[in-house]
């Protein structure tokens, strides 16, 4: 099961952290992780190159993204990525689960 | 950019692959119940087999599921049939 940890500050999405396996085929084959892989390294990119944030941490298993000063911009791209995690979630919810702190 | 994709950044263990074997029917307990000159009673199996790796000689029949068992008591002998062959006979022994 892949865990999508949002946490917010003034309603304004701080960080989102994305951890676990998704077990929903063989490796190779995993669609579910596909998914989430693609969602998350693009919006990775996105935040990089539209915001200029680089607290981010990409590895195998892990991806997190730490807003240092969350303002309207960067919380437009990762509500963007927020909604397509959910649209992900809604038809994967044995191995996808999106929770908001 | 910065991340280049890894599609597969959140599959689990690498390489290992499911494998549709590894199922297997208990063993049989085939072959021979009595040795060669050894004592055998009227009706008791000498021989498990599936088809006629031995077949049945003199006072020795052959069951439904080809089990050799002697039909009279004496002494089993395992003998050669022909080039290739073998058989079990059961020898009465005289009083």
């Amino acid at each position: 099961m892949i865990h999508v940890r949002v946490v917010r500050k003034n309603h304004l999405i701080q960080s989102i952290t994305v951890t676990g396996h998704a077990d929903s085929d063989v490796y190779g084959h995993d669609l579910v992780c596909a998914i989430v892989s693609g969602i998350m390294t693009g919006l990775c990119n996105a935040m990089d190159v539209l915001a200029g944030e680089d607290n981010m941490i990409v590895e195998e298993g892990r991806i997190e993204i730490h807003v240092s000063k969350p303002d309207s911009k960067t919380d437009l791209i990762l509500e963007t990525g927020l909604i397509q995690l959910k649209t992900a979630e809604e038809v994967n919810q044995d191995y996808l689960k999106v929770t908001e702190v | 950019m910065k991340f280049t994709l890894n599609m597969q950044l959140f599959a689990s263990k690498k390489g290992v692959s499911s494998t549709k074997n590894g199922r297997d029917s208990a063993g049989r307990r085939l072959g021979a119940k009595k040795a060669d000159g050894q004592f055998t009673n009227c009706g008791s199996i000498i021989y498990r087999q599936r088809g006629t790796k031995i077949f049945p000689g003199k006072n020795v029949k052959r069951g439904g599921d080809d089990t050799l068992f002697a039909t009279a008591a004496g002494i089993v002998r395992y003998e050669r049939l022909g080039k290739d062959k073998k058989q079990v006979s059961v020898y009465p022994v005289e009083a």
